[in-house]
């Protein structure tokens, strides 16, 4: 599959140098179906590849075809802001398929190292793509920041990659355990087995801190508190599908990798430490993304609040799986949720783009005054994905939070989900807020006719998925969402 | 027969979705059709049987999405086929009556139509998930109505409502999930079942019954959580309104007759005592603030806190009488209050301003509407012979042994219920005309019927309440057995 996404990039590459616009989305666009089409038939069969360093089976489909479509529904919505700000739209698309090439590289690997390269990939890609409106201010601004604090977070990624390594390494050889055939010491396998038969070592501080970085530097890649700072400037800086396409597929790399991380310490013995971080992070980003989003006065900064705060539902889903009970529940609920938020983030940002003026998004929530009057159709879809973010029953964002909170509880976790609860009752302010400007407030304001019929499709069509996820998410249309995460097992090794 | 649940519930979203797609002048037709014969077929709920199921008849089961233990369950018994008929009911007289308003016809008749066919969805249902789903569910319509429609003060008014009502909903729906994670099922029959043979973890039961408890205490809005109700009511427009203090009001009541006090277990039973005391306190300082108000919508919005208090009272108490007055007087709320509210809404319209200062002379220009208000204002204060008498005096009559003193201080209220109801109507009706330019009042064939309808509704229950009490008692013992305490 990296294969795929490597030849797509450099095809794409060769094709900027076609002479019409039209014809390079569609065929940036035709990739990114190819890619979904692999992977669909891949298949769920567990299948591994480069000496056991990428792996491919239910998950992973799952997630590929999402960050494929996400890729293409991206390209699709951004041809109109390209074509407004005069934006070199060649490298536009090859930034968007590489960095999904890089997302694809993370969600397959096995091996930590490949994970690294796979998160490198995509952040890069991201850094630019932050940046990509040179002459405005706030753009260039959102690029310096993101790639700042993101090179920094990688090379705390990186050691603790290598405090990983090494701890394995001691470990194993401490305890004359072997070394698997055709694994390295940084794969999951071996971490896995290292945690689960070597006595003492969950709880090793060498492992722990190792951990820790690697935990803390992959939620900074998906936007949770306290590594949030960059990301509302991001998403108000950037271009609204820009900001579409980072908020979800950071998310979903992020995630996926930190899931299999996860799985492997369920029912192992690592002590508290792990537990604590994680509760502080998820609540943190809860608590600050709710708060934050309520007296914003720009639309893209309260999403991008939004986002930190559904990054610490996400998390308390991953809370979940580190319980042996509830891992089953908590992997279905995090990929539900995952999958759910994609769709409803990409559609919230297409409506920004969609009622954008002279090629500027709508930024200011005054803008939306009185939206309901002149434009029904704009200001019905806003709402439901308003609804879905506060999780409101009827929308598929009540039934991703019911997930989290069920197999939360069933892990044990009351009063950290009374406190989630109370977030979400605070947030929920923020989103009426904008439903009242739409629709309870008069404005005087003249209805300008949009030109960007594509941001307008994807749209209305997020919105129907969220509203016909949220009443029958069994006749969805992506693949089973009894998802687990698998992992090969060794010699020896029982592992799942 | 037993779907007949779905038939009541469908009938209007089916009458809303078409009035949406068609043109503006059909979609009061339209609307009402669908919601009469829905009114119509829960009068057969209650009067054919259906499958029967320990206490419930048309008991009708579907899955939605079984692996999450959510399913279509619905059954009725006493209480709630007399609270569906009443949410039918008052939903097609609120479309008969009441105009919408100009600029947005057919969003209003869809909001009032969804709204009530999701509180049905609420009161016949047997799945505690399902139940709640409906019950926040019906709070978007409000809003857009509260929102769109509404008075002076409309956008604050409805996030007020709604983030308040929310923050209760969603303890409940926390310890929900606690009650399914311990037993495995979201079933209502079963859950009442494990409950009762005390198979479920006692602090679970505990933080049920207070989760449970705040979030339908917020919805009936009883004294401390009753903060949003005043701004909302006055700035709801009436067609909503009387669905929403009508109806939805009582799905407060509902929930803690239903859930709290079965599902509670024992703890529940400790909690009696402070929600009667409540429940008093609510009856005198809705009085209180009614007095005090100069808008003749904010004294009916207030004297609701009050009617509502005697409500609750009755149904925690766990006397037999108490309880069956308690379902007869959410009728009669329901009746009277929305008679109230019709009124005050044909004053406003008519006269211009809802404040008693620039009112007056209503009782010699429109002889028939102002006698059929007053006839409503004697309703609400529970005089004898009016439906308000019967069902208040059950309730004091029950709670008296238990609690006698909040039963004094509840009854005393009912005093205060007399001052400010007839002060505001002899400060709107009598002497002479105020407000100079205003029309005269003037009632309409099918307005004039509504409201002779519901006056010998009111005479009607006052005379002869028998067989209502008799269908609402049914489930009293019922439910009255689940309170006693384990006899062991």
């Amino acid at each position: 599959m990296a294969v795929g996404g490597c030849v797509v990039l450099l095809t794409d590459l060769a094709s900027k140098r076609s002479a019409t616009r039209k014809f390079g989305t569609f065929l940036a666009f035709l990739f990114c179906i190819a890619a979904m089409v692999c992977s669909y038939t891949l298949g769920g069969q567990l299948r591994t590849a480069f000496s056991n360093g990428i792996a491919v089976e239910g998950l992973v489909v799952t997630m590929q075809i999402l960050l494929a479509a996400i890729a293409a529904v991206t390209i699709v919505a951004s041809s109109e802001i390209l074509q407004s700000f005069h934006l070199p739209k060649g490298e536009y698309r090859a930034l968007i398929m590489l960095a999904s090439a890089g997302a694809m590289v993370l969600v397959q690997s096995l091996d930590l190292v490949n994970a690294f390269v796979g998160i490198e990939i995509m952040s890069v890609a991201f850094y630019v793509l932050a940046g990509y409106r040179r002459a405005q201010a706030a753009s260039e601004e959102a690029g310096a920041k993101y790639f700042l604090m993101g090179a920094f977070v990688s090379a705390i990624l990186l050691f603790g990659i290598a405090l990983i390594y090494g701890s394995v390494g001691l470990a194993m050889k401490a305890n004359g355990l072997e070394l698997p055939q055709g694994y390295s010491f940084t794969n999951i396998v071996t971490i896995s087995k290292a945690i689960h038969q070597v006595p003492g070592f969950g709880t090793s501080p060498l492992f722990l801190l190792g951990a820790v970085m690697l935990i803390g530097s992959l939620m900074f890649k998906a936007g949770v508190a306290p590594f949030h700072m960059v990301a509302p400037d991001v998403y108000q800086g950037a271009p609204a599908p820009i900001a579409g396409f980072l908020a979800t597929t950071s998310k979903v790399a992020a995630f996926t990798i930190l899931m299999r991380f996860f799985t492997i310490m369920a029912g192992a013995d690592t002590g508290a430490a792990i537990n604590v971080v994680v509760i502080g992070l998820a609540l943190l980003s809860i608590i600050v993304g709710n708060t934050g989003a309520a007296n914003q006065k720009s639309i893209k900064r309260l999403f991008g609040y939004s986002s930190v705060a559904h990054g610490g539902y996400i998390v308390l889903g991953l809370l979940a799986s580190l319980g042996a009970e509830s891992q089953a529940a908590a992997i279905t609920a995090v990929t539900f949720y995952i999958v759910a938020y994609a769709i409803t983030t990409i559609g919230s940002f297409a409506v920004v783009a969609w009622l954008g003026k002279d090629g500027e998004d709508a930024d200011a929530i005054n803008a939306y005054r009185g939206l309901g009057k002149r434009n029904l159709g704009a200001a019905i879809t806003l709402g439901i994905f308003l609804l879905s973010l506060s999780g409101i029953p009827l929308t598929v964002g009540f039934l991703t939070k019911l997930g989290v909170f069920m197999a939360l509880l069933s892990a044990g976790g009351t009063w950290v989900a009374v406190v989630a609860l109370i977030g979400s009752a605070i947030g929920l302010y923020a989103y009426l807020r904008v439903i009242s400007e739409m629709f309870f407030v008069d404005s005087s304001q003249q209805e300008t006719s949009s030109t960007d019929g594509a941001s307008k499709l994807i749209a209305v069509s997020a919105a129907t998925l969220v509203i016909v996820m949220g009443v029958f998410p069994s006749q969805a249309l992506l693949p089973s969402f009894e998802a687990s995460v698998t992992v090969p097992p060794v010699s020896g090794d029982e592992v799942k | 027969m037993n779907e007949l649940i779905l038939v009541i519930v469908a009938l209007p979203l089916i009458a809303a979705v078409i009035a949406s797609l068609l043109h503006e002048k059909s979609a009061k037709s339209i609307s009402i059709i669908g919601s009469a014969i829905a009114c119509l077929v829960s009068i057969l709920g209650i009067t054919t049987g259906g499958t029967i199921d320990r206490g419930f008849h048309h008991v009708f089961n579907a899955p939605w999405l079984p692996k999450l233990g959510l399913m279509f369950s619905f059954g009725l018994d006493g209480m709630s086929s007399l609270l569906v008929l009443l949410t039918t009911f008052l939903t097609v007289i609120a479309v008969i009556v009441i105009p919408a308003p100009k600029n947005a016809v057919r969003a209003y008749y869809l909001s009032i139509l969804v709204a009530g066919a999701l509180t049905n969805v609420a009161f016949a249902s047997l799945n505690i998930l399902l139940f709640y789903i409906a019950f926040e569910a019906a709070l978007i319509p409000v809003l857009i109505a509260i929102g769109m429609f509404g008075g002076a003060d409309r956008s604050k008014a409805a996030i007020q409502f709604f983030v308040f009502t929310v923050i209760g909903s969603l303890l409940l729906l926390s310890a929900i999930i606690g009650l399914r994670i311990a037993t495995g099922t979201f079933d209502y029959l079963t859950l009442k079942d494990l409950v009762a043979s005390g198979a479920v973890d006692p602090s679970l039961l505990r933080w049920f019954a207070i989760a449970s408890f705040v979030a339908f205490a917020t919805k009936a809005a009883v004294v401390p959580l009753h903060a949003w109700l005043g701004r909302a009511y006055i700035n709801t427009p009436t067609g909503m309104l009387l669905l929403l203090s009508g109806a939805m009001a009582k799905l407060g009541v509902y929930g803690l007759i239903r859930f709290t006090m079965p599902l509670g277990g024992e703890f529940a039973e400790s909690l009696v005592p402070l929600i009667v005391t409540l429940g008093a306190v609510s009856v005198v300082y809705g009085a209180f603030v009614a007095a005090a108000q100069t808008d003749i919508k904010a004294v009916i919005a207030f004297s609701s806190i009050s009617h509502m208090g005697y409500i609750v009272i009755g149904a925690v108490v766990g006397d037999d009488a108490a309880r069956s007055g308690s379902v007869l007087q959410m009728l009669n709320h329901g009746i009277t209050t929305g008679a109230l509210f019709i009124c005050c809404d044909f004053i406003s319209r008519y006269r211009g301003s809802r404040q008693v200062t620039a009112l007056g002379g209503i009782w010699s220009d429109s002889p028939l509407f102002s006698r059929l208000l007053l006839l409503f204002t004697f309703s609400s204060v529970a005089l004898p012979l009016t439906n308000g008498f019967v069902g208040e005096f059950l309730i004091l009559l029950g709670a008296f042994p238990k609690f006698p003193y909040q039963t004094a201080i509840a009854s005393a209220g009912a005093i205060g219920s007399a001052v400010y109801m007839l002060w505001m109507i002899q400060r709107s009706i009598y002497g002479g005309t105020k407000s100079v330019g205003s029309k005269v009042i003037s009632l309409g064939v099918s307005e004039r019927s509504v409201l002779l309808a519901l006056a010998l509704m009111i005479i009607g229950i006052g005379v002869a309440p028998s067989p209502l009490l008799a269908i609402a008692s049914d489930n009293g013992h019922k439910v009255g057995a689940a309170m006693q305490p384990e006899v062991k």
